[in-house]
């Protein structure tokens, strides 16, 4: 137990640097969501795209890391625009599970063409400062204060984007209510477009910042760490998203530390710690901590 | 003496900070066909999802037959004898329109998923009394022809028929009709109207909501008027008709010109 | 869904036979083909019998999941945890062996069922969300029970798996000492005897009081509660029946296959499933046998057959094609046809007859 509670503060921090990660796809997520009613189940992808495509311009052609990382930010935010026009909005008006499964039917999509371009297990995604240093104890990566300067970065932009631009403004106004925003003129569609390419620029953010491990497989997790970091925070409120993230990253990091060090739990069981977060929630606080409460029941 | 079929008392149904129905009380004798009017967002709706257990009510208790039924599921109130059509037609979509009335006598037969699974007796005894049944159903409103097609290729005047024929199979005591002449012209009304009046010959009591004040007063023995959330008269149609609270809910009061320089 | 006519009419008879007709078609086929196994081999260059016979197991498998998502309107993205949970347990039981005891598989297969049967209540809860939350919720609990499987390595084997597993129980043959192309032609036919009789269980399930009780709820939920059909007890009786189908697929393809593996039941199987039920009709039955058939076969043609008939080359692209093809049919099919490819063409027949019903209108849905 002592040595649980002296790794601690080493848990926190890891659990804090996650806890970003999951923010930034959460807040795309949540975008998404907000202004279209659609959960995408590619969003994890997106963050897979964001970091192979880094990874990529990096490395052939040999482009210095900040213009690989421009780049690869915008072919993603494309992507997420490509997808949209193509499989989102042909499905506006149907059920929900239509778009469930069309957005599984992307995600699988994205992950086999990145396979077949990618195919190694992992690609070295060059971090922006390599090295580590110690302070109070806990020795992190130099990488990990870009994790953090990035997402705050992130939430600023994004927040001056939904108070300050009419953009931003109009797409706050469709994930309060779509109908009347459509009626007062606003243009939902493109709202849409914009919902999708933000969003999967941030998840491509999130993807190669999180360096150096890159591979067409680690959407998955990704994601669903995203999804729910999002439902956590919170649904209908964008930076319940962030709040979300970080509380899960850092009771994933406590727990499994907690498993691994106290009840000797062998490592994999960390993993499960998210999902049975995520059907607990839904279960019992489907709001989130910030959420407007949803009607999700019958 | 006539009993009670439905008996409300003290009914209070808050959303936020409004009270939909705000202490709501009556009785429904059996035989009757009872009416509630009143304006749009009176209250009406939520009353009936109240009788019928689909939302609860923060306060009062509803008795039908005498037993309290007030936080019973709705499908137990359904399998207790209550009926009841919607605002907007709920008809199952890709089933046939038989098949819609079919389901209407759920809770008049009672084999399983095994029984069905392995086609036992008892799935083939049920299912043709079934059957006939729903087949009576949709012959007394007039769709006996229409019974394989899918329900939702039938026009709107037609579905609110199948509704009523779905509701009348489940063999209930107290029938609920939320304006079920929404949408359906003069003719199609008057031939609601006798539908109405036969299937109270059957011996079901209709309680029913409804706006057009033509079938209302033609084929009501009793009518209440609800405004705001509350009983605000309660009669004969006639009486009713007459009261000028009722003419004041619906039509409002002339405002006296003096009063007008008010509002500059 | 047609109503059926009047019992006993001439009509009946007729529509009875046409209805029959492509069922028994396959019948025969699935008869046949043990026998022509050696023909098929030479064209296709893809050992059918054993294909086949996995097709078999997945289809019993699709047909639970289908009954939920066609029937009741509810999604599960987690469906492979339950074959997981019924292969491993069935594999534990009778081959790894509890405290020493192995059960034969005649009791250790109807217990994984039953284990299986006994989460799926347990997890039925959520079956009070809806739409995307429930998705979600299923999700997570698909992907929990994988990592539950893959840690428990004392009993589960972990990433190693579980080899040597007993064959399928079966009176008077002893499937062990037998060739093993005669082996797998009998556990052909067994697990096709098995699925069928299912399939027809399914079918009788749908057209019967039950069956409209759950179709109805799909589409009105607060109508069919109003009529009596106690909605939340049917969800999770659908729910737990469709479990414990696939935890009796899982146990069959345990003692089928011999040996197991985590990776066989995480996320990109319920993925490969959903698209089993998507492809196959999510309202018709026997789509459960076609898509399975689509999802088993399509690799299969991949990998195996186009390399026999173009020369080598395209065998390292299998398994990513794989991917390519399931995402964009999942894609296409909700685009084109919502209501899976089996319906669409049965929607095509009807339309010749009905103008009034256009099988690609996009409002059709679920």
């Amino acid at each position: 137990m002592s040595g649980f509670l002296r790794n601690c503060p080493t848990y926190l921090a890891n659990g804090l640097l996650v806890g970003c990660l999951y923010a930034l796809i959460a807040m795309g997520f949540n975008i998404i969501y907000s202004s279209t009613g659609v959960i995408n189940f590619a969003q994890g992808e997106f963050a897979m795209l964001g970091a192979l495509l880094a990874y990529q311009f990096s490395t052939r052609p040999h482009l210095p890391l900040s213009l690989a990382v421009l780049v690869s930010l915008m072919l993603t935010a494309l992507i997420g625009l490509a997808v949209e026009r193509t499989v989102i909005f042909p499905l506006r008006r149907t059920p929900i599970i239509n778009m469930i499964i069309a957005t599984i039917g992307v995600s699988i999509f994205l992950k086999a063409v990145a396979r077949i371009i990618w195919p190694e297990e992992a690609y070295n995604v060059p971090p922006f400062t390599s090295g580590s240093f110690t302070v109070l104890g806990i020795t992190q990566r130099y990488q990990g204060i870009w994790v953090i300067l990035l997402t705050a970065a992130s939430v600023a932009a994004i927040y001056l984007f939904y108070r300050g631009t009419v953009a931003g403004k109009a797409m706050r106004a469709c994930s309060i209510n779509r109908q009347a925003a459509e009626l007062s003129g606003i243009n939902v569609s493109r709202m849409s477009m914009y919902a999708f390419s933000l969003s999967a620029a941030l998840a491509a953010a999130a993807g190669f910042i999180n360096a150096p491990a890159a591979s067409y497989g680690m959407g998955l997790s990704l994601g669903i760490s995203g999804f729910t970091a999002a439902v956590v925070g919170g649904l209908g409120n964008p930076f319940g998203a962030v709040l979300g993230g970080l509380v899960i990253g850092i009771l994933e990091s406590i727990t499994s530390g907690f498993l691994q060090v106290v009840l000797g739990l062998s490592s994999g069981y960390g993993e499960a710690v998210i999902p049975l977060v995520l059907i607990a929630v839904l279960l019992f606080m489907p709001q989130g901590l910030l959420g407007r409460g949803e009607k999700i029941r019958v | 003496m006539t009993k009670t079929v439905l008996k409300a008392e003290g009914l209070v149904k808050r959303f936020g900070g409004l009270a939909a129905v705000n202490d709501v009380g009556f009785t429904v004798q059996e035989g009757m066909i009872k009416s509630i009017i009143g304006p749009n967002g009176a209250g009406k709706t939520t009353l009936f999802d109240l009788l019928t257990g689909i939302q609860r009510p923060d306060a009062g208790s509803v008795f039908f037959r005498g037993k309290r039924i007030n936080g019973l599921k709705a499908h137990s109130i359904a399998a207790l004898g209550m009926a009841r059509t919607f605002q907007t037609v709920q008809i199952f979509r890709n089933l046939t329109v038989l098949q819609n009335v079919m389901v209407g006598l759920h809770s008049r037969s009672s084999y399983g998923f095994l029984s069905a699974g392995l086609r036992l007796p008892s799935f083939w005894k049920e299912e043709r009394s079934i059957r006939e049944n729903a087949e009576r159903c949709l012959e007394m409103v007039g769709l006996g022809l229409q019974a394989d097609r899918l329900a939702d290729t039938l026009p709107f005047g037609q579905q609110r028929l199948l509704e009523l024929a779905r509701a009348v199979a489940m063999q209930p005591d107290l029938l609920l009709l939320d304006e079920p002449a929404a949408g359906l012209n003069t003719y199609e009304t008057e031939e609601l109207r006798r539908l109405i009046s036969s299937i109270r010959d059957t011996g079901v009591t209709v309680l029913l909501v409804e706006h057009n004040m033509g079938l209302v007063m033609r084929v009501s023995d009793e009518v209440m008027v609800l405004d705001y959330g509350q009983v605000i008269a309660e009669g004969t149609p006639q009486e009713v008709q007459d009261d000028p609270r009722v003419i004041e809910a619906y039509l409002g009061t002339e405002i006296k010109p003096e009063e007008m320089g008010e509002e500059a | 869904m047609r109503a059926l006519p009047s019992a006993g009419s001439r009509e009946e008879r007729r529509v009875w036979l046409i209805k029959a007709l492509p069922p028994l078609f396959f019948i025969v086929l699935i008869s046949i083909i043990p026998f022509i196994e050696g023909s098929l081999k030479s064209i296709f260059e893809i050992k059918f019998v054993l294909v086949m016979r996995t097709v078999g197991i997945y289809a019993i498998l699709a047909l639970g999941l289908n009954l939920l998502l066609g029937y009741a309107g509810q999604i599960s993205l987690g469906h492979a945890a339950f074959m997981g949970i019924g292969a491993y347990g069935t594999a534990i039981l009778s081959g790894k062996g509890v405290f020493g005891v192995h059960l034969s598989p005649y009791l250790s297969i109807p217990l994984a069922v039953a284990l299986t049967a006994l989460v799926a209540t347990a997890i039925a809860p959520v079956l009070r969300l809806k739409g995307h939350y429930l998705a979600l919720a299923t999700l997570g609990f698909g992907l929990f029970i994988y990592v539950v499987i893959r840690e428990l390595k004392q009993l589960t084997g972990g990433n190693t798996g579980l080899f040597s597993l007993p064959k399928l129980p079966l009176p008077f043959v002893q499937l062990g000492s037998m060739k093993q192309s005669n082996a797998w032609k009998v556990e052909y036919f067994l697990i096709w005897a098995i699925a069928l009789l299912l399939i027809a269980f399914a079918r009788n399930l749908v057209e019967s009081r039950p069956g409209r009780a759950l179709q109805a709820l799909h589409h009105a939920e607060v109508a069919a509660e109003a009529m009596g059909v106690g909605t939340a007890s049917y969800k999770a009786k659908i729910f737990v029946m469709s479990a414990a189908l696939a935890g009796l697929a899982g146990a069959l393809f345990a003692h089928a296959q011999g040996s197991l593996n985590p990776k066989n039941f995480g996320v990109v199987f319920s993925v490969n499933l959903l698209v089993m039920v998507v492809v196959g009709g999510m309202s018709s039955v026997w789509g459960c046998v076609a898509g399975s058939a689509f999802v088993v076969l399509l690799p299969e043609f991949v990998n195996n057959t186009l390399p026999h008939w173009l020369g080598r080359g395209k065998v390292e692209m299998g398994a990513n094609v794989e991917g390519i093809v399931f995402g964009v049919t999942l894609i296409l099919v909700m685009i084109l046809m919502p209501a899976g490819i089996t319906r669409g063409l049965s929607d095509l027949f009807r339309y010749r007859r009905n103008p009034l019903r256009n099988p690609f209108r996009k409002e059709a849905g679920l």
